[in-house]
């Protein structure tokens, strides 16, 4: 805690709604974006069905935490929402225009 | 959040490790006696015989015994003692799937070989029990533990990444130990081992997330394959290249083949004691297969496989251990994790590196504790409750542990021979004497405690071959000259962590007895002394 946030009970309460919020996007945030990240790759990468799951299975953990330790990292809770926001929109897109060329 | 990266990381560090520090601890240390648990099955089952049956007559016996339960199964497993995983014969089944996709229910048995009835030896978990319970805990379906389990270690794989970033000074921390400077002295101890092993660490976490993709991540493979654990089997038949096994029952029955003849032709193959396992799916339907595995001898889990066809007996493909990159790579990570590859040497090295995860996971508690207690015990109302209890916490799950897992081997000498559930009650006798470690620190002043517990400790792992001797006939004064390696590294084991812990208990005693005598200090002052 910085010794600023600590002039005032209310600093106090706004960092612990923050560590509880970053807590949130961290574990859940975090997974959705690991998760839709694999499984984008499964959907673009050049190899054979079952192999490109598994590749998706082992980088799950490594996208998830890179994502945890980012969320913790960030210092304005701002950037924090528009990076979750931007990374998830960025997925979705991908995601469709894949899918469109696939058909 | 914080004012600076190193400083944000620091906190993360502190708050991963915390928060699922007491599990970990547990996780690392039953984790870490399976790398014996063959060794402990034998010593936790002294009366079976020494199996000395040829692969020949293990098999028949296997067939004989699973031909004779009868029922309807998914799949029939055979695990002789060529496996360095099983001390005994031992037979699986599994029932088919569930509606909901569940796996579906498995049983198992260990099984003489000479009369092909089960084994006839007390009933107990074994060193298989506590294994399982590294991943598993107890008391609670998998579907349950594998989620618990599954969160903590992702806990424990930030608090590494975090770790790892807050460290700046990774080669002066190997040669960096100040002891006896109270705080100072437990990050150098929690620093020193973990850049040490930091190898072993990462890749024991990050093997054991991936060993639980198919609870955490269970999206990735469904979405290509479907949901449910049928499903899941498909994927890794496909992955390996199983197509033989990438079929469904016929509905009409035929007689399973011989199976000596199958695995006479895997010996034929590839030479005496090289077969490790036989998996047999769909057993009685004419779609029967049989699956033969090799041993495992290398970190790379996936081994040389024979499928079968199991009515005919014909060889119907060969599959080599090396497959496609990412099962290359998962095999080997998994592998890693299990070390059935590893032979005696390497087999310590484990050990010992699991031994330095646990006083790492266990340092980082304590150094929770001692950063914190200057300020705690100068407040007027004394220490926060929180503070109290992670004190108490790291009592109950550090020494405590030692002395639950002692009550279990107890119970394994103690409980009547022929008491029908004494598999159950040596588990029960475990999770009875570890509540009460952690009640003793409520009532006992902590550094008390410590002490107490660690004496404790040291005292019931001394007696361990005492009561063994005691009670089997096989102590250490006739397991060594027998060369009964099972027994006397148990035995051996036992009394050198009798030595470590009385060590540790006799050192806190010293540390708070020379300031006990300066000043007549309160309580809280000496927990500081005793735990730093």
């Amino acid at each position: 805690m910085s010794s600023k946030a600590k002039n005032s009970e209310r600093d106090l309460t706004i960092y612990r709604w923050e560590v509880f919020g970053r807590v949130l996007i961290a574990v859940f945030g975090g997974y959705i974006f690991s998760i839709g990240t694999a499984l984008l790759l499964t959907h673009i990468l050049p190899f054979e069905r079952s192999s490109l799951v598994m590749t998706a299975n082992l980088l799950t953990f490594a996208l998830y935490t890179t994502a945890i330790i980012w969320v913790f990292s960030v210092k304005r809770f701002r950037t924090l929402w528009l990076g979750l926001a931007g990374s998830l929109a960025v997925l979705a897109l991908a995601r469709f225009v894949f899918s469109q060329v696939n058909l | 959040m914080k004012n600076g990266f190193r400083q944000s990381m620091a906190w993360l560090h502190t708050w991963t490790g915390l928060v699922v520090g007491w599990v970990l601890f547990f996780v690392f240390v039953t984790g870490n006696l399976g790398r014996f648990d063959s060794e402990i099955d034998l010593w936790m089952q002294p009366e079976a015989p020494v199996q000395t049956a040829s692969l020949e007559q293990q098999i028949v016996a296997a067939q004989t015994r699973l031909q004779q339960r009868g029922g309807e199964w998914e799949r029939w497993g055979i695990y002789p003692t060529t496996n360095r995983d099983s001390a005994f014969l031992r037979i699986t089944w599994e029932a088919p799937a569930q509606p909901n996709g569940a796996r579906g229910k498995r049983g198992e048995e260990f099984i003489d070989p000479t009369t092909a009835a089960p084994l006839d030896a007390r009933a107990t978990g074994g060193g298989q029990l506590l294994y399982k319970m590294h991943y598993a805990l107890h008391y609670m379906p998998r579907s349950v533990s594998d989620w618990l389990i599954g969160i903590c270690s992702m806990f424990m794989m930030v608090a590494i990444i975090s770790g790892v970033i807050t460290h700046k000074k990774i080669f002066a921390d190997f040669f960096t130990f100040r002891p006896n400077k109270g705080q100072r002295s437990w990050l150098d101890l929690h620093a020193l081992l973990a850049v040490l092993t930091l190898p072993f660490f990462l890749m024991i976490t990050y093997s054991g997330l991936v060993f639980l993709v198919y609870t955490l991540f269970s999206g990735v493979v469904s979405n290509h394959y479907g949901p449910g654990y049928k499903n899941r089997q498909d994927f890794n038949n496909e992955l390996a290249g199983r197509q033989e096994l990438l079929i469904e029952r016929t509905g009409s029955a035929a007689p399973l083949t011989d199976l000596t003849r199958v695995v006479q032709q895997a010996e034929y193959q590839w030479g005496t004691n090289q077969v490790r396992s036989l998996e047999i799916l769909y057993p009685g339907d004419s779609n029967a297969r049989v699956r033969i595995a090799r041993q495992i001898e290398l970190p790379l889990r996936s081994t040389d496989e024979l499928i079968f066809d199991g009515t005919t007996g014909e060889l119907l493909s060969e599959i080599p251990a090396e497959g496609v990159a990412s099962r290359n790579f998962y095999e080997t990570l998994l592998g890693l994790h299990e070390s059935l590859f590893a032979g005696w040497w390497l087999r310590w090295l484990y050990f010992l590196s699991g031994l330095a995860g646990a006083t790492i996971i266990a340092s980082g508690l304590i150094m929770w504790v001692v950063k914190r207690r200057p300020k705690q015990t100068k407040q007027k109302n004394g220490p926060d409750f929180g503070f109290k209890l992670v004190e108490g916490l790291n009592v109950g799950t550090i020494a405590g542990l030692q002395i639950a897992i002692a009550a279990f081997f107890f119970a394994n000498r103690l409980l009547p021979v022929d008491f029908a559930a004494r598999a159950n009650w040596e588990a029960h006798i475990l999770f009875a004497v570890w509540p009460l470690a952690f009640l003793h620190p409520i009532i006992r002043p902590i550094p008390r405690a410590w002490v107490e517990q660690w004496t404790v400790a040291a005292l019931a792992f001394a007696a361990l071959p005492i009561v063994n001797a005691v009670t089997t006939g096989r102590g250490l004064n006739q397991s060594i000259p027998a060369a009964d390696w099972a027994f006397a590294g148990f035995d051996l084991t036992c009394l050198a962590a009798a030595a470590l812990f009385g060590t540790i208990a006799y050192r806190l005693q010293q540390r708070f007895k020379p300031v006990a005598a300066k000043r007549p200090a309160p309580v809280t002052t000496l927990a500081q002394e005793a735990s730093a």
